[in-house]
Formats: C-alpha cells, structure tokens, sequence
C-alpha cells in the first residue's frame, strides 16, 4: 500500500474534520453570558482543562520544530523539558490565587487581573493592545506551518491549505468559543500523545532499542556539555518554556476556566504528567532521527519527517493529522484569547461600558473573524521572518512575568514598579530580536536570548522600584486577599 | 512552602529540585551516554511526587 499517496492522507485529515466538527457541535451548548463564551463558564474539569493545556502549548511546528532541536542538541536541550518540570508548580502558586479572584471578580483575561490588581490603565490597555498584535502573527505562523505541510503530503495548493485551516478554525471558534476550544482540544490532546508513544516505539524499534540508540549516537548528543553555550542554552530555554504557559494570554486562561481549586490540583499533576512523557517523547523521537537519518539535514524538522518515511511510512498520514491538529488547537486558542481582549479589555471597558453580554458576544464573533483573516493574509504572504515573530511573542509575553507572581505573592508589589518593569523588559527585548547588531549583554543564546535578558532588567526595575515607592494600596490589595482565603 | 515564615519541608525539597535542575549540565553522575535522559524522567517523576505533596499542603489554606 501507499502509505504516503495524497489521497490517502487527505482523506484522514477529512474524518479528523468531520469528528472536530461534531466535537465542536456538540460541547458548545448553553453559551448565554460573555462568561460562558470566553471561559466555558469556569464548568470544565480536570482531564479536558488538562489536555486543553497541552494541546495549546503543543502549535504546529511541536512535532517538527522541538523534535528538530533534540535532533540538532541532544540531551543538550533539555532545558525545555526542565523548564516544564518547574512549569506545573508555577501554574499552581499562580492559579491557586488567580482562580478565586477571576470567579470572585469575573475575570476572563489577564489584564483584567493585571489591570485591577495594580490599578493601572496602562497595563490593561498596552497589555491588551500589545498582546492581540503578537498572537495574530503567532497563529498566522500556524497557517504557514499547515499550508506548507498539506501542499508537500496532501497535494494541495499551500493556499487552499491556509484558507482550510483558518476557515475551518474560524467556524467553530466563533460558534463555541472557549468551550469549542477546549473539547476539540481534548480530541487534538489525545491524538498528540497516541501518536507520539505509537511513533516513538515504531522509531525505537527500527534504531535497536533506547541502549543501541544511545551507543550509536555521539557523545555530544548524549551527554550534557557544560560549556557555557550550552549550558546558556539550557538555562535560556528553562526560562522561556517556564513563563509561557503561565503569561501567553490565551493560555492563561486557563486557570480560569477549571471549575474548582481541588480540580485544579487534579489539573496541575495530570498536566505535569503529560508534558512529561511528551517532552521523553521529543527527545527520542529527535535523538533516534539523528540516528536515522545522519546529522547536518536542514531544515531541522526535515529529520523527523526523514525517519517516519523512511522507517514507519504507515504513520505518515496520521502524522500529518497530528500536525495539523496541533496547529488548530493553538490558533483556536489565540483566537479566543485575542477576541476576549478586544471585547473586554477595550470595547467594554473604554469604548462602550454599558454593552449587554448578547453584544459583547456579537462583536466578539466579528473580531474572530476579523482575526482569522488577518492571520490568512499574513500567512499567505509566506513571511520569511514569521518565526522571528513567534519568539517574539514569547519575549512579550514573558515580560508579564514578574508582575504576576509578585504580585500574587509580594506585598511590597508597586504599580509603578510594574509598569516600567514591563515597558522596558517590552522595549528591550523587541529592540534585541529585530534591530541590535550584537546579543544582549546577558546572553544565555538561541530564542530564548533577548527575552531573557529584557526579563533580567525587567525584574531588577520591578524590585528596585517597588523599594522606592508606594505599594498597592492596602484597601485594593485586602478585597484580593478576601478571595484567596 | 513556606509557612509561618519558615520554610517548610516540602519548601526544601523544591530547593533540591530546583538545585539538580540547574546543575543537570554539569552533574558529573549523569556523565554517562545511557543517563541523562533517564534522569531527566526520574526528575520528572521526582517533580510530581512533590507537586502532588506540595498541592495537599496548600490546599484549603
């Protein structure tokens, strides 16, 4: 059989549509309140909110891209899978205290957390603002990833393959909103890490097993090199991964749609679990290519492509399914994420406070679609800087960082403090990806290099600042303390 | 983690967690070809352990 003929995987990737679609149908149900649309009422429990975490952090280039840094660094990329280890208790500490206060308060984005808590304008608006114009190229990224890989294994024009993933995405987001995205999400979770042990015994198998493998490969891909780039590389991805699911402010979210704090516990140790058989999964899928198919292939992701043909063609089709489905849960979820905060953030709080739930959710479904063909647009250009715009919106989005856990847990947290903090760890950081003509001075390399330092400065000013002035005043801070009791 | 301003047990352990989690890449005991990724899961499950015993100690508090 054909295991790679077009038709083939065409027709998978048509039935996973069909059952996102019913999926979709089927869980938005009930949606009457700007609460139930952007944060499926804070109703969903601990196994969808988990596998709606992993689906998101897990975008269209997962399987190629992070499977494509094992293959290039080894055990030398671990970093990334550190950083989720750390990940869970962050996601704890921060969603223990952030859940109440959204349900107490209402909340659904995170500038309404950041923006109330420190009473600042300036952070609900830029933060918003800022944050709506780095998810779009972000899920546009997807589009990208999903024309270019339906137009190789498919045979589909790349931009019928753009038009079918934002159009498809752009359905049944603005139908089901938040809930649309999480239950689909469970669908795309699941199939992620099926695939992903399915693959890595198919991939073990065909190098000998995990000790032939590992004799067989260099030592610079086995052991750990403690040399500074690599040992910069390691902490600067402990700190990018670390921060993302915590700040992106689609997924942040998160920690407000789960229905209660205990299944929130539940939530935080399956979630830890997950990505941890997830990241073993990346390591020896990239370790094992590397084995395959011979060092030097680039594009990186080229290798893992490379092994599956090569070694089990009869995953190919589902492979591009998982693909796929890991590049919808991310767009479904910026989607959501963007739109909440054009309609809250903005809309309701500047432009038209007095607007009814029923309105707040029309114009919501408008800017979805307006989002989406934006992202279309930029993705048909085929951007050749489209990745550069992705660590971007992780720079940016690290920056909140700070802010949000010494806020939670600092008394001496300024709203001056935060507010320069972020502007210049914004500033810096933008100024770092695009425009020096050197690393920043703290370079630990790699993505993760402006980001981290611009983090530096950021926290530094953060601490010396909120020293040097007034704290949040104690009567906003008590009405927060009131819900975490 | 940390309570009555004093750390707790659970609060030390994070602190070795986090230790080993820095020192990974120049922990001379996984210098071995066959080792660090079996660390890396040991530390995962390590991670777990003291998530689920940290999140019993601060839930309801």
């Amino acid at each position: 059989m054909n295991w790679s003929s077009p038709y083939y995987i065409f027709g998978w990737l048509i039935v996973y549509l069909i059952i996102t679609a019913w999926v979709a149908w089927k869980y938005s149900t009930g949606i009457e309140t700007e609460e139930d649309y952007y944060v499926a009422g804070r109703s969903v429990g601990p196994f969808a909110n988990t596998m709606s975490i992993v689906a998101t952090i897990a975008s269209g280039g997962i399987y190629l891209g992070t499977v494509g840094f094992f293959y290039d660094h080894g055990v030398n990329f671990l970093g990334y899978g550190f950083a989720y280890i750390l990940m869970v208790f962050g996601l704890w500490f921060v969603g223990r205290r952030l859940w109440p206060v959204g349900k107490k308060f209402n909340y659904s984005t995170p500038q309404d957390f950041y923006g109330d808590f420190y009473q600042s304008e300036f952070l609900r608006l830029f933060g918003a603002v800022g944050s709506i114009i780095f998810l779009i190229p972000y899920y546009a990224s997807n589009a990208v990833a999903m024309g270019a890989i339906l137009e190789r294994f498919a045979g589909l024009p790349y931009v019928w393959g753009v038009w079918l993933l934002v159009v498809f995405t752009v359905i049944y987001t603005t139908y089901g909103g938040m809930r649309a995205v999480i239950y689909t999400d469970v669908l795309q979770g699941v199939l992620l890490l099926i695939f992903g042990i399915v693959a890595t015994f198919a991939i073990l198998n065909a190098v000998g097993g995990y000790t032939a493998l590992m004799d067989a490969l260099p030592a610079k891909q086995t052991v750990p090199s403690s040399n500074w780039p690599a040992y910069g590389l390691f902490l600067g991805w402990v700190v990018f991964m670390f921060s993302h699911p915590l700040t992106l402010s689609d997924r942040m979210t998160r920690m407000y749609t789960i229905r209660d704090l205990g299944a929130f516990r539940t939530n935080v140790l399956l979630t830890g679990g997950a990505i941890l058989m997830m990241v073993l999964i990346f390591a020896l899928l990239g370790m094992a290519s590397y084995k395959l198919v011979g060092p030097g292939m680039k594009p990186n992701d080229e290798a893992i492509l490379q092994a599956v043909l090569r070694h089990a063609p009869w995953l190919m089709a589902l492979f591009v399914v998982v693909v796929w489905a890991c590049g919808m849960s991310t767009m479904d979820s910026g989607l959501v994420g963007a739109d909440a905060m054009l309609s809250k953030d903005i809309i309701r709080r500047y432009i038209k406070p007095d607007i009814s739930d029923a309105q707040l959710i029309r114009i919501g479904r408008w800017a979805m679609i307006v989002f989406g063909l934006l992202a279309a647009w930029i993705a048909l250009q085929r951007p050749a800087g489209i990745w550069a715009l992705v660590r971007l919106v992780v720079m940016f989005h690290m920056q909140f960082l700070p802010m949000l856990i010494l806020g939670l847990y600092w008394r001496r947290a300024s709203k001056l403090g935060a507010e320069v903090g972020w502007a210049a760890g914004v500033l810096i950081g933008t100024y770092y990806t695009f425009w020096a003509s050197g690393p920043p001075p703290i370079n630990v390399g790699g993505a993760p290099g402006p980001g981290f330092f611009a983090l530096l400065v950021n926290l530094v000013l953060f601490v010396v600042i909120s020293y040097l002035s007034s704290p949040v005043p104690a009567a906003n801070r008590a009405k927060f303390e009131e819900a975490w009791k | 983690m940390i309570k009555d301003g004093s750390i707790t047990a659970n609060g030390w352990l994070f602190v070795v967690l986090l230790v080993l989690t820095v020192t990974t890449p120049i922990n001379p005991f996984i210098a071995h070809r066959y080792l660090p990724l079996v660390w890396y899961a040991g530390m995962g499950v390590f991670g777990l352990w003291l998530l689920a015993r940290v999140t019993r100690e601060e839930d309801g508090r």
